[in-house]
């Protein structure tokens, strides 16, 4: 089971190494873009820890495809193809950047405790470095959503 | 989409979509489950998607809207691996098959969850605060799953542990929320986690006491 979570992850990881350029591209303030752009490079990491984590499993970690992922990602793609305000589109980006950092947790907390059951620390170790991250990312771009939104056009407060 | 206004109506369309989806597909993983308490766990989530369903469609009549959903397709995705899930838990052990049925369902929560998070931030940010109650009601709920979902997934992931190194040893069944001494502390901290990633423009929720 952990080997089937491990295979998911690697795809999930896989498809996000090409869509984050587009969300990267596709977002309007530079903040956004740069928090993109750094997450990618993690992304990159986390691709790798899967592989060394395969290779500790003693299996590849190909073979399977995040279906998941897929529609999460889909979604995303039409989040870029909105027309409107800059703010609200970036916020828009953001909202779909979010279900992709929470998708990414719950796999990876999967992971984790399946690991951590059958003893395999060093698993554990890597998996929990590539949790901190998809975190972290959440969380900078939960700030950049704040700023954001003082700054975006409400249309009318009904109190 | 041109104010925060439009991207609310937006979102609250789109979960619509999901709720309605996870209607037709947690029968389903009522279905498929094996522990008895799982089903149940699944069977009373239905009866709380079904009053998320309503709960947006009151909040689209408050902000003015026509009931109208728009298509999710990440909770499609979603729930297309649920249903393989499912499938590939037809030639596995029961224990192995409730496990994977467990990850499944969290995904779709946390998804939630985030979406959830970012249309109650919105909600509150346009002054809707009727609809920002109504999206906590059921923010609240989508976590709560969430967590009851973890718990019932230790005494399954113990007993197929056991299991799997042969030693014929089975772990008795524990109460949700009942950690056994030796496992302890690392459930502890994997709780920590799991709630502390809820909401997505909002600042991490303060942790849910141990049951």
């Amino acid at each position: 089971m952990l080997e089937d979570e491990i295979k998911d992850l690697y795809s999930a990881e896989k498809q996000l190494t090409k869509a984050i350029p587009k969300m990267a591209n596709g977002s309007n303030d530079a903040e956004l873009q740069q928090a993109f752009r750094d997450h990618l490079k993690e992304t990159q990491g986390q691709v790798k820890r899967l592989e060394e984590v395969a290779k500790l499993l003693e299996t590849k970690p190909t073979g399977k495809k995040c279906n998941g992922m897929e529609g999460v990602i889909e979604e995303g793609a039409e989040a870029l193809e909105e027309d409107g305000e800059e703010t609200v589109l970036d916020l828009g980006i953001i909202g779909a950047g979010s279900r992709v950092e929470h998708y990414e947790m719950a796999g990876y907390m999967t992971a984790i405790s399946l690991a951590e059951r059958m003893n395999e620390s060093k698993i554990v170790s890597l998996l929990k470095q590539s949790l901190a991250e998809e975190e972290g990312a959440e969380e900078k771009l939960r700030k950049i959503a704040q700023r954001l939104l003082k700054a975006a056009p409400i249309e009318e407060r009904s109190n | 989409m041109s104010d925060l206004r439009d991207l609310l109506i937006d979102e609250l369309q789109d979960l619509l979509s999901a709720e309605n989806q996870i209607v037709v597909a947690l029968p389903q993983m009522v279905e498929a489950a094996h522990c008895s308490k799982l089903k149940e766990s699944f069977q009373k989530h239905l009866v709380q998607t079904e009053g998320h369903v309503k709960r947006l469609e009151v909040a689209l009549e408050t902000l003015g809207e026509s009931v109208e959903s728009k298509l999710c397709k990440g909770m499609k995705g979603l729930l297309e691996e649920g249903k393989e899930t499912i499938k590939d838990g037809e030639e596995q052990d029961e224990l192995a098959a409730d496990l994977a049925l467990i990850a499944a369902a969290q995904k779709v929560e946390h998804y939630e969850i985030s979406g959830y998070g970012t249309a109650r931030c919105l909600a509150k940010q346009v002054g809707e605060r009727e609809v920002a109650t109504l999206l906590s009601h059921t923010l609240g709920e989508e976590e709560a799953a969430d967590f009851i979902l973890t718990d019932l997934s230790k005494p399954l992931m113990q007993q197929a542990m056991s299991v799997e190194v042969g030693n014929g040893t089975k772990a008795p069944w524990g109460e949700p929320g009942d950690t056994s001494a030796h496992t302890g502390h690392r459930d502890q901290s994997t709780n920590e986690m799991s709630t502390a990633t809820s909401g997505s423009y909002t600042a991490a929720k303060s942790k849910k006491a141990k049951a």
